[in-house]
């Protein structure tokens, strides 16, 4: 008979799910579900609202990602104006998008994911938590928790505060950087770069060490990836083109223009998730599977332009492969654009365009339907919206990084968990907690945000459900 | 200068929840200060013997255990959800010996735990629990029961302001 292993709720991550692994009758892996429990409905009550009133709404999906919703709502606020937003605007925008990814990818590293990198998925379970991770390192921890910081307090210098601020408008943005602003980031500029020094070479240790295999082999299957890209190929993370690279790294066909990203991109539906599963719509479901996020933006970018995080770059491509297939190198992606963004902010504040007074173009309703792209730290984040002659929402569509995602953190399941469950499965047999938590850590690696996703409120617990051949739950495991 | 810190934890826009943020606001008032959302963000007033720190956050997190180490007393404002009998109270807090909950749920003790464990220093901290009764989602502004309670609330308040220190 068939079985079902449930890890629920999954834990360090942002959301509530569940992971459900499917056994045949003879005890084999044959599938790996996340299930996605939460749905919130954002896009529809947004319909009848004023367009101007998107940021604020849309940045009420998530306390991790406001920032992220925030400039998304305000680029298609100004291509329904019809505005070219001032050059200090633009960079202003940068620069909190900037401070938006360090601060997620230092919560997701430091606080998320080092239990398991640091402390070892064998560990025991009680200790591999944040409280463990500062006993065991508790230098690497105050760096973390400083780099965090600094990206915040940039965000509430800019927003005016941490979580919800509503400085990013249609046609640009409220106010200037302030001297003492300015001051305050760049005085605080070299210890975030030395945490962040810190952190890669930690991490370099682990994978010269014990996770010398992961970093090649950990979720590893050949996909396309999506990012933006900048002039000549480079990083970008706000304006740019949208590009579609193959497994090989090679870009396909023209850069796509975001307003019909419906031709590239479909979305469907499965009945066991409140998830999306977007797909690649010349491929076909699920075949047209897709990454997004640090990993896709490195896979897509052909350089970085700024030094020190051009150089991760090559280390990372030489440790990794030219381009980067295991799901697990995100975490170290995510290092690499820890570097891009510091050393891209330094830039940026050093730049006395940066404060000058104007900031906002202002017009009137010029066009009816607009979609707003940034790179978001988990990914690219769509906002589409279409309004009535009044500016009021008459259609929004927002597809998000995780949800983008959702078809290769299914497949990293399937293939960690083929990877690690012993096949076939005796019956009845246990499956220990530290195979269930490396099938955890597979979703960890897409640092997902559920509340984002599904545009929904939520826990991030774990349950993972042993399920056999007529669907009937044999066994679950929960913390 | 010894260093007040209070913590206003919960979002205004559910309902209740939104005490703790409001009593900070209170405070900062009363000091003359500014509440601020990061723990790195100026905004300190002097208040008798010492300065007032208010900041605001919609949960705790980690990064509160820095400034926590540097206080010396500290006071988190937060709500729960409570039945109508209750009153506000203040509660001594000590610091938890061990992880409790997830990344997503810190509370005020693991938080003090953190601050020992990272900066070997934890403050005097109490919490302040207000009794809360609708914690809708997209709702401002407080239930009657509640409303009932904030007076005691803000004499409680009050009372650790003015105590300087002397906390029961």
């Amino acid at each position: 008979m068939g079985r079902l292993v449930c890890i629920d709720p999954v834990t360090r991550i942002e959301g509530q799910a569940r992971i459900s692994l499917h056994l045949d009758d003879a005890g084999v892996l044959v599938d790996a579900r996340l299930h996605v429990l939460e749905v919130r409905g954002f896009e529809a009550f947004c319909v009848g609202r004023p367009f101007t009133d998107m940021g604020a709404i849309t940045s009420r999906i998530c306390g991790i990602c406001p920032v992220s919703h925030l400039l998304a709502a305000a680029r298609a606020g100004d291509q329904l104006l019809a505005v070219t937003i001032p050059a200090a605007a633009r960079q202003l925008r940068e620069l909190l998008n900037l401070a938006q990814i360090l601060q997620s990818h230092a919560l997701s590293f430091f606080h998320l994911s080092c239990p398991d990198l640091l402390l070892g998925w064998d560990s025991d379970p009680a200790r591999r938590n944040l409280f463990g991770l500062m006993a065991a390192e508790p230098d690497l921890a105050r760096a973390g928790i400083r780099l965090r910081q600094f990206g915040q307090r940039i965000i509430e210098l800019l927003a005016g505060r941490a979580i919800h601020g509503l400085w990013a408008v249609p046609g640009g943005v409220l106010t200037p950087l302030g001297l003492e602003a300015q001051a305050w980031i760049l005085d605080r500029l070299p210890e975030a770069r030395a945490a962040a020094r810190l952190a890669l070479e930690r991490y370099k240790t682990l994978l010269d060490g014990p996770l010398q295999q992961e970093q090649t082999r950990f979720g590893r299957f050949p996909s396309l990836f999506l990012a933006l890209v900048g002039p000549q190929g480079r990083w970008a993370h706000l304006d740019g083109d949208l590009r579609l690279a193959d497994a090989a790294g090679g870009w396909i066909g023209e850069p796509i223009d975001p307003l019909a990203y419906g031709e590239l991109i479909a979305e469907a539906v499965e009945p066991w998730s409140y998830l999306k599963f977007p797909y690649i719509r010349s491929l076909g479901y699920p075949e047209g599977i897709y990454r997004v996020g640090p990993l896709a933006r490195l896979n897509v970018c052909r350089g970085i332009g700024t030094p020190w995080a051009e150089a991760e770059l090559v280390e990372l491509r030489q440790r990794s492969g030219p381009v980067l297939l295991a799901s697990f190198a995100y975490h170290h992606a995510r290092l690499v654009e820890i570097v891009v963004c510091l050393e891209a902010i330094e830039r940026l504040v050093e730049d006395p365009g940066l404060r000058s007074p104007q900031v906002r173009a202002k017009a009137s309703l010029n066009r009816q339907e607009a979609v707003g792209v940034s790179e978001a730290p988990r990914g690219t984040l769509f906002h589409h919206y279409r309004v009535d002659p009044d500016g009021l929402i008459t259609h929004v569509n927002l597809i998000i990084a995780t949800g983008q995602n959702n078809l290769a953190i299914n497949r990293t399941l399937l293939q960690v968990a083929r990877a690690t469950i012993p096949s076939p499965l005796a019956a009845n047999a246990e499956i220990p907690e530290a195979i269930l938590n490396r099938v955890e850590a597979g979703l960890r690696c897409f640092d997902p945000c559920l509340s984002c996703s599904t545009h929904a409120a939520g826990q991030m617990p774990l349950l993972v459900q042993l399920i056999d051949a007529r669907g009937e739950l044999l066994a679950e495991r929960s913390r | 200068m010894a260093l007040d810190l209070v913590i206003g934890i919960g979002n205004p826009l559910r309902g209740d929840d939104g005490v703790g943020p409001h009593l900070a606001a209170t405070v900062a008032a009363s000091v003359a200060t500014t509440v601020a959302t990061t723990v790195s963000s100026p905004g300190s007033a002097g208040h008798g013997g010492g300065q007032v720190q208010v900041l605001v956050v919609h949960q705790l997190t980690p990064e509160l255990a820095e400034p926590l180490s540097e206080a010396r007393r500290a006071l988190f404002l937060d709500a729960w959800l409570a039945s109508t009998a209750s009153r506000p109270c203040l509660q001594p807090l000590r610091p938890a010996p061990h992880w409790e909950g997830s990344s997503h749920r810190l509370t005020p003790a693991v938080l003090l735990g953190l601050a020992d464990l990272l900066y070997g220093a934890t403050p005097t901290a109490q919490l302040l629990l207000v009794p809360a009764f609708v914690m809708e989602p997209m709702a401002e502004g407080f239930s009657p029961p509640l409303r009932r309670g904030l007076p005691r609330a803000r004499r409680l308040l009050a009372q650790w302001l003015a105590s300087g220190g002397d906390d029961a």
